[in-house]
């Protein structure tokens, strides 16, 4: 069982880490802040949901009320309860009425056999109620790391050390490293098989200690990997969960090396004729911006080569950012960021970013043309100032309509991603769409003859439908949708069948399941079981007349082997009828068939050898 | 029985006409009954058996048709290949054939015949499903 919970949690974190891969940014965004912060605006019922609340809202730097204090006041003298009202003493001035709080902790510290846990817990009691904790606590701590060799354990008398060490011992911070690389990676991201709240009590622990001896415990790349893995947990529902996520972020933003993230603030990656600066925030992974930061763009272009942006550093500083589109011309720009950074922080993982200029399009020459095909003159001719126009076609119409779609940003006739002319029955609410091609001279044109085109596209349905042209591209600001005109198609009477276009469930297929073979009644069934066994009913008495010489057996150890043979191959037979293997049955057959081979010769040869006496 | 026939056959003959087809098959049996050894007709009566046997077998098969096919086939073909292993040893047991079996005694005959039904009971009762 223990096994197969370190395999599903393996593979938890890795689908966990999947996910991630694709969007995870190393940092809470505003609205993630928000929702983790909503989990913890629970009703409080216990001390440990108040510990909780509180220190989650302390490292959102969010105010906690102080009607929390009175959770304090049910404190039990247990270790825990001491350790979760501690917090809140430290955190929100909570007083604890209890006696004996110092003797007590003082000796569960001491006692033979305390757990690292226990230990770490009384060690940040105390000291969060403001009690002096001696550094000689250490060697107790390190004699039990010995033999409580786990990861959970190491962050936890990290934690402990650096509350009470001035001095830390070196080999203590060296053995960061060795722990952390107990943590499995994958992908990106690395934690360690007890899961998240293993991997954040670690971080905190290394970082804190990392802090306190003023040396970097982990290297750079382990930071960002261990960052990778907390953070892909923000998206969890559960208060623990997200309690630790916090936690890990917690001691991510504190340490040596702290990974930071790219944010596009405002969705202002978008440049239209409304919104012409990119604003970009550089943060931590508690998503404050990083002091002392400053960013340059190395490059703005599209593929074309035009560039929105010109090369340089962005205005702006200590995390926040801006910079001023040069012109717009639409398309979709690959932005190339470089980043300027205090020490201790490590440069974004992202630092490319695309940026598309969005500008709307015009329809500019315009002509509607129905042509009678039997006689080849034109019907309706007509430039669509007039639009929605009232048109009528029949089966020997054809309808041209060509157009160009102008952009107003210098690059004049465009073509873009999805132009579609749709005809929608006004009855019926049917769609019938056409794509509309452009020329080499970015000319769009639809050409319909109704003769193929009624049956074929519109299921020769006649009726009134509504003539649209749509109109959309990723560098538009919205879809362009025009009304064109309403059109009546009559056709005939078809003889053909109407088809029915609209998009229907299709009738449901039951699986048909084999029949079962049909069976004769059980009575006559019977009466031929019956009827098989009734000639050798006849051969016995035909044999008992015709006197067969049963007497004149002889008795002796071949006569038995070879009849107890035979008579043990039929009841071998009769087992694997009822089911035995063929594999079991030639194994027993084997036997069988020696003993009475040997029996068999045996008998027959004496047989042989009466007779030839006589 | 044997004394009913023997009357009947009595008074054909002395009806003194050419004989019919029941004449023939009497006298076939009163022969049958009086030349052949006592050995040959407990074989004989084995066949019969099996005969009658497979036929049963056959009229179900026609009345309630083939499904399953393999246990028809199977019990069906049981009975043939017995009723052939029969009449193999009955032939080579049989005294009149003395000279072409020369190597072959009777024992050795009916060893071949036990022998021959295991393999064939073992197989049948693979094949019957």
């Amino acid at each position: 069982l223990q096994h197969y919970f370190i395999q599903s949690n393996l593979r938890m974190r890795s689908v966990l880490v999947a996910l991630a891969a694709i969007t995870v940014a190393l940092s809470l965004s505003p609205s993630d802040r928000l929702r983790i912060s909503s989990y913890f605006d629970v009703s409080i019922d216990s001390l440990k949901t108040a510990y909780q609340v509180t220190v989650a809202k302390s490292i959102l730097k969010e105010d906690v009320p102080k009607s929390i204090c009175d959770h304090a006041e049910n404190v039990q003298l247990t270790v825990s309860d001491l350790y979760f009202a501690s917090h809140l003493s430290k955190i929100l001035g909570c007083q604890i009425k209890l006696d004996g709080v110092e003797e007590f902790l003082r000796a569960e510290m001491a006692a033979e056999g305390a757990s690292v846990n226990t230990m770490f817990k009384c060690i940040t009691a105390l000291i969060n109620l403001d009690f002096e904790v001696d550094s000689s606590q250490n060697e107790q701590i390190a004699q039990r790391l010995k033999t409580e060799d786990t990861v959970l354990a190491y962050g936890l008398a990290y934690l402990s050390t650096a509350s009470i060490s001035e001095e830390i011992p070196k080999d203590l911070v060296e053995s960061i490293e060795d722990i952390a690389h107990r943590a499995d990676t994958v992908g990106k991201a690395m934690s360690f098989e007890g899961g998240l709240m293993e991997t954040a009590m670690f971080l905190k622990g290394a970082t804190v200690l990392s802090q306190k001896a003023e040396v970097a415990g982990l290297s750079a790349k382990m930071t960002q990997s261990f960052a990778h893995y907390i953070l892909s947990n923000k998206e969890k529902s559960e208060k623990s969960d997200l309690f630790y996520t916090l936690i890990g972020i917690d001691a991510l933003a504190n340490s040596q090396h702290v990974p930071t993230s790219l944010l596009v603030v405002d969705n202002s990656a978008v440049i239209s004729e409304e919104s012409q600066n990119l604003k970009l925030s550089l943060v931590d992974p508690l998503g404050s911006p990083v002091a002392g930061s400053s960013a340059k763009i190395v490059s703005a272009s599209r593929a074309s080569g035009e560039s929105i942006f010109s090369s340089g550093p962005m205005t702006g500083s200590d995390g926040s950012f801006e910079a001023s589109a040069t012109g717009l011309v639409r398309g979709i720009y690959k932005t190339e960021l470089s980043f300027d950074l205090p020490a201790g922080y490590l440069s974004p993982d992202k630092t490319v970013i695309q940026v598309k200029c969005v500008v709307p399009v015009i329809l500019k020459d315009t002509a509607f043309k129905l042509i009678d095909v039997e006689d080849n003159r034109v019907i309706t001719t007509d430039d669509l100032s007039n639009a929605p126009l009232q048109v009528k076609v029949d089966m020997a119409t054809r309808l041209i309509f060509d157009f160009n779609l102008w952009s107003n940003d210098g690059s004049d006739e465009v073509t873009l991603h999805q132009v579609f002319v749709r005809f929608t029955n006004v009855a019926t609410k049917q769609h019938v769409y056409f794509i509309a091609q452009a020329d080499l001279k970015k000319r769009y044109s639809i050409d319909l003859n109704f003769r193929t085109a009624a049956s074929k596209s519109f299921g020769s349905m006649g009726g009134d439908y509504k003539v649209e042209l749509i109109v959309g591209d990723a560098t538009l600001p919205q879809a362009m949708t025009t009304d064109i005109a309403t059109m009546t198609l009559e056709l005939p009477e078809s003889k053909e069948q109407i088809v029915d276009l609209s998009k229907k469930a299709k009738p449901e297929i039951t699986h048909m399941f084999r029949e079962p073979e049909k069976r004769p009644p059980q009575s006559i069934s019977l009466l031929f079981t019956g009827l098989v066994f009734l000639p050798a009913l006849i051969l016995f008495i035909a044999w008992a007349k015709l006197g067969a010489n049963i007497s004149k057996m002889k008795l002796s150890v071949s006569s038995v082997g070879f009849h107890g043979g035979l008579l043990a191959i039929i009841l071998i037979y009769i087992n694997f009828f009822i089911g035995v293997n063929m594999f079991t049955t030639v194994k027993h057959l084997a036997v069988a068939a020696a003993i009475t081979f040997l029996c068999g010769q045996r008998l027959l040869s004496s047989i042989a050898a009466d007779k030839k006496e006589k | 029985t044997t004394l009913l026939y023997t009357i009947k056959f009595e008074r054909m003959v002395a009806a003194n006409t050419n004989p019919t087809m029941a004449e023939v098959l009497v006298k076939l049996f009163n022969e049958y009954c009086a030349k052949t050894p006592q050995k040959l007709k407990l074989i004989d009566a084995y066949l019969g058996y099996i005969m009658f046997t497979g036929i049963f077998q056959f009229i179900y098969c026609c009345l309630v048709g083939t499904f399953p096919f393999n246990a028809f086939l199977s019990g069906f073909i049981s009975t043939v290949a017995s009723f052939i292993l029969g009449v193999c040893l009955r032939i080579q047991t049989n005294p009149a054939n003395v000279t072409v079996f020369k190597d072959i005694s009777v024992e050795r005959a009916f060893a071949d015949f036990v022998f021959a039904h295991c393999v064939l009971h073992l197989v049948v009762l693979n094949f019957i499903g």
